[in-house]
């Protein structure tokens, strides 16, 4: 049986709004190198932007003593993302968010607000990470 | 780390002659665009607006706290009768604002030559 090589990028952001455009720009960087096609970049680049705002707002709620890891693990044809915060992790699942509900004041626009330390999903990230199953494991992309 | 956000007004007619509130987005929208998104739009003249039209032509960048503003925006926007149409996105935030059912309560165009002729 053949070795599979896997090639692994590590990032540590400040728990601070702005800097997921730095993992956002590595992630890209990252698949730009493997070849993804431009499409699949942009839908990486939210996905993973959005991960990261996720960890700095709800997991290490804007905590700048803590950072957020990102580790991009690139195989031979696939790219695993990690986003690791400090957060507890979720009690329930969250809704899936409802542009009508919205609209109409039934649930606030920026989304399902998580429980405190938890990381949030089910937002734009998630669902772009998950159209092009590029985050197969567990505690990654959305 | 966030570009600023600058939004500007412009008032242009429809080729059908209709009075249209162009309202032009420069750098991300984020959630420190609350003032330029939110704010330029609250400071429109109200009650004589009908239409206005959102130009993302010059934006890199939209996160979810952005696209947050954008749907603020068409809340207010529907409680005033207005309608709300938007042009200039890229095909990915085309397809996230699609994702998001922003296109249920605002038309996108290509460019602003479309959106007017739609008007």
């Amino acid at each position: 049986m053949s070795e599979i090589k896997t090639t692994t990028v590590e990032v540590r952001l400040p728990s601070r709004m702005g800097f997921e455009k730095v993992a956002m720009s590595t992630a890209s960087a990252v698949a730009k190198l493997m070849g993804f096609p431009e499409e699949r970049v942009e839908d990486l680049k939210t996905a993973v932007a959005e991960a990261c705002i996720n960890a700095i707002e709800h997991g290490n709620r804007l905590n700048e003593k803590l950072s957020v890891g990102v580790v991009l693990s690139a195989g031979v044809d696939s790219l695993e993302v990690k986003v690791i915060d400090d957060g507890k992790g979720m009690s329930k699942k969250q809704a899936k968010p409802d542009i009508d509900r919205k609209m109409h004041g039934e649930e606030d626009p920026r989304g399902n607000v998580p429980d405190p330390g938890a990381g949030g999903r089910g937002g734009v990230g998630s669902r772009l990470g998950r159209q092009g199953e590029l985050c197969p494991a567990g505690d990654t992309v959305g | 780390m966030q570009s600023e956000t600058k939004s500007r007004v412009d008032q242009l007619t429809s080729p059908a002659g209709h009075a249209v509130t162009v309202l032009r987005f420069e750098g991300d929208i984020a959630s420190t665009s609350k003032e330029a998104v939110l704010g330029a739009y609250q400071a429109l003249p109200k009650g004589t607006i009908k239409q206005v039209l959102l130009d993302f032509t010059k934006v890199d960048y939209i996160n979810s706290s952005g696209i947050a503003l954008v749907i603020q925006l068409l809340m207010e926007a529907a409680n005033a009768g207005q309608k709300v149409y938007a042009f200039g996105l890229s095909a990915h935030f085309t397809k996230v604002f699609t994702m998001v059912g922003i296109t249920k309560y605002a038309g996108l165009f290509p460019g602003q030559t479309e959106a007017l002729a739609a008007l």
